[in-house]
């Protein structure tokens, strides 16, 4: 697997979510909601014999508007969810990732995530990727 | 010291690449014979028959029919006897190759919820080990 597709293909299967702007990167100004793909936590080589395998951990950044009511409320937690439409976990796992073994691992909430100055309700979800080394 | 790295490992089954395969033990052991006798103070001890052993372990490979489950777990269920290799340096002229005949004597799938799915698997050796080095 090559980072850069890897973080692009999250993105463009996450944007199946309707109304939801995506980004493969880690983007300096987004109008919310928004998700965009960070960096990776961790990209571990050499995972199998021969380059069979490695696997990559990131982050995709979710941010919502700010406000403060039951609608952040609302609409964060639908992306949060398990299952349903806008859930990012059950869409990213239903994607179809030729080679890719995806999993959505966990969600982790900041109420204050700062992007281009501008502090907004955030749900970072870490997400692992494997796929054969190249 | 010239040391060689594990990632390089190469091991086949019955022509096969071990596709995932992260970790495989290769073990040379021998039968021991006690040759005590009246009078010896301390034991006496003797090389029997060879007795090689192999296992491996990896993740789960779900290609349809190179994968190894395709292909480790029709060894498991028939118990035939197949070729091995072993290349512990990786491929490459020069390079040592072991091979041996056996049989899949244990093979186990095991599906941890917080992570992707991983296989194992014991040889047992039919004969000795032949090695010798690639072409």
């Amino acid at each position: 697997m090559l980072l850069a597709g890897v973080m692009q293909l999250l993105a463009d299967q996450a944007a199946t979510i309707d109304g939801l702007r995506c980004f493969g990167f880690p983007a300096d100004s987004v109008v919310p909601p928004a998700l965009m793909v960070g960096f990776p936590e961790s990209y571990d080589f050499d995972e199998a014999y021969e380059r069979g395998m490695d696997k990559v951990v990131l982050p995709l950044w979710l941010v919502v508007p700010r406000t403060v009511d039951r609608t952040t409320r609302d609409l964060l937690a639908a992306y949060c969810d398990g299952s349903g439409e806008t859930s990012i976990k059950a869409v990213l796992e239903a994607g179809t990732y030729p080679g890719l073994t995806v999993n959505v691992d966990a969600v982790e909430f900041d109420f204050n995530v700062s992007i281009a100055a501008i502090g907004m309700p955030a749900a970072k979800f870490t997400v692992s990727v494997w796929g054969e080394g190249e | 010291m010239t040391s060689s790295h594990g990632k390089l490992t190469v091991i086949t089954a019955d022509s096969h690449v071990l596709t995932g395969c992260n970790k495989s033990t290769m073990t040379r052991a021998r039968d021991v014979h006690d040759s005590t006798a009246y009078g010896d103070d301390d034991y006496g001890q003797d090389p029997g028959l060879g007795k090689p052993g192999f296992s491996a372990a990896g993740w789960y490979d779900k290609t349809a029919t190179t994968g190894n489950r395709a292909v480790l777990q029709p060894l498991a269920d028939s118990g035939d006897k197949v070729t091995w290799t072993r290349k512990p340096e990786g491929s490459g002229t020069g390079k040592p190759l072991e091979t041996f005949t056996g049989f899949v004597s244990q093979y186990v799938e095991d599906n941890p919820v917080k992570d992707i799915v991983q296989w194992s698997l014991t040889v047992t050796i039919d004969g000795g080990l032949v090695t010798s080095t690639q072409g």
